[in-house]
């Protein structure tokens, strides 16, 4: 299932029976059951499953901003909690989380001036960034002169400018209109294709998992349960042509037919 | 914007011709009711303008210093209470407590541990001001949007880095709202001290004035107060929106 030791890239991140469950008044809720799974450096893997299934919640103890309950969790042989600390990990939320006081150019620059880079090299590094989502012309504009597409281009800018070696996407286009959203998905492609950072993608809708990701699991409703770990046949670069092909839409079925199980 | 300016202005302007014309044809004494145009000439006039000026212009000392001392206590103690969990706990009955005690009955107080000078009248404003600041930006302090926290986590951020770069610029409109609500009573706080006992300042005017039955001069001093106040206001209003550029997130 998982490619094992024969890999040439050494796992980047590794899920070892991790079960998270959440205090209630009426008890303990769980949320997640025995989690197992391994993401080789490079990969490109989308979780997906129903809503409240714990796909946010195992993104969130990933990069450390929830506490690992049960099993173990490595980020580069790392905890999280220390990945986190050696800015190994970035995420990218559902809304772009913008500071409403800085420019994009600010925006883009922030984690690497909270890291302490030196000026040149930041904005060197901010120029570069904001170059690749296309937003060069748009490096003094505050959020609120941006559409919703252009700020969650500005976060994707933001969450890769420091060279993290994950990228926690928690369903970064879900509130982007359809056009906007199709566009995003592929300047992902394409961004990700030039830096090849490991990347875990919750979502929701199977189009978007099959068109981007090499690997999809497929979670059960709550508690989630690992359902399926299959890897999407289509070949990259992939193009938005891509969308109408048969074999695209097959593996759509695919996916679907694992998750209707689930219901 | 404009034109409810334009209309508040105008009605405003018939109501004085309309007094103008009515408190003479009424019979009412001047005493009881000035015409407009008398509290006008008590503003106006070069001769009369001496008896009004200086006590505006100290009552605009004592006011506006207090309400700066006043401000700066007010948001140092709400940093020292959002930092020092311990130090807010300790305190914050007695701010409550402090906040119920109506300050104006502890002007005499003032006055005879601090004389009749500016001193007192400043200190009177400060206290009216420290509350609403300190109360505001507090709650400024403390909001914050969780999933920029989140953010700013997954940064490894330190707390100094998060004050800078979210604390402070978030709690900025709050920290306006507060210090808008303690220039008024900064302003009045100074007033106040005035009529228990001064030599100088609208508050005097006032209590002056009314003893001796020139209420127009009462009037004017009126006038000048809320002008005080009002200019105060607008100048904190035009500060913060030339600081706060970026519209409030919902």
């Amino acid at each position: 299932m998982t490619d094992g030791d024969a890999s040439p890239s050494p796992a980047s991140l590794s899920f070892e029976h991790v079960s998270l469950s959440y205090p209630t008044g009426a008890g303990n809720l769980a949320v997640l059951k025995d989690i197992s799974f391994q993401v080789a450096a490079g990969e490109f893997v989308a979780l997906i499953g129903p809503n409240g299934c714990g796909k946010t919640s195992l993104l969130r103890t990933t990069g450390g901003l929830l506490p690992l309950q049960q099993g173990n969790i490595r980020v580069d042989d790392m905890t999280p909690a220390q990945a986190r600390q050696h800015r190994r990990i970035s995420f990218v939320f559902q809304k772009p989380v913008l500071l409403p006081w800085y420019t994009a150019q600010q925006n883009v620059a922030l984690p690497l001036s909270l890291a302490g880079w030196p000026r040149a090299q930041r904005r060197q590094m901010t120029q570069t960034m904001l170059q690749l989502v296309g937003l060069e012309a748009f490096a003094q504009a505050y959020p609120h002169q941006l559409s919703g597409g252009m700020q969650q281009r500005v976060a994707l800018a933001r969450a890769l400018s420091f060279q993290p070696s994950v990228l926690l996407l928690d369903e970064p286009f879900s509130a982007l209109d359809d056009m906007t959203r199709e566009h995003l998905q592929h300047e992902l492609l394409r961004i990700w294709s030039n830096n090849r950072t490991t990347v875990l993608f919750v979502t929701h809708a199977v189009g978007e998992a099959v068109f981007l990701a090499d690997r999809i699991l497929v979670f059960s409703a709550r508690p989630g349960q690992l359902l399926a770990d299959t890897l999407v046949q289509l070949p990259r670069p992939r193009t938005l042509d891509l969308l109408e092909s048969d074999s695209f839409m097959q593996q759509v079925a695919q996916i679907r037919h694992y998750l209707r199980g689930v219901a | 914007m404009f034109r409810h300016i334009a209309l508040a202005l105008l009605l405003f302007l018939l109501l004085l011709i309309s007094l103008q014309w009515l408190i003479p044809a009424l019979g009412i004494p001047f005493y009881i009711l000035p015409t407009p145009s008398s509290v006008f000439e008590r503003l106006l006039n070069p001769d009369l303008q001496e008896s009004m000026l200086p006590h505006a212009g100290s009552t605009a000392l004592a006011g506006m210093g207090g309400f700066l001392i006043g401000s700066t206590v007010g948001f140092g103690l709400a940093l020292i209470f959002v930092h020092v969990p311990l130090i807010e706990q300790t305190f914050s009955p007695w701010v409550v407590a402090l906040q119920t005690v109506p300050l104006v009955a502890i002007a005499p107080l003032l006055l005879l541990w601090f004389g009749n000078g500016l001193l007192t009248r400043m200190i009177m404003a400060a206290l009216f001001t420290v509350f609403p600041v300190l109360v505001n930006a507090v709650r400024g302090l403390r909001q914050a949007n969780p999933a920029t926290q989140d953010l700013l986590q997954s940064y490894a951020i330190s707390n100094w880095q998060r004050f800078w770069v979210l604390r402070l610029p978030n709690s900025l409109p709050y920290l306006f709202t507060g210090l808008k609500i303690g220039s008024t009573l900064a302003i009045l706080g100074a007033i106040v001290a005035e009529f228990e006992g001064a030599d100088q300042g609208l508050g005097f005017v006032i209590t002056i004035s009314t003893y001796y039955l020139d209420t127009p001069r009462t009037f004017a001093a009126i006038t000048l107060a809320s002008l005080l106040s009002l200019s105060l206001y607008l100048l904190l209003t035009g500060l913060e929106r030339w600081i706060i550029f970026w519209p409030e997130p919902a």
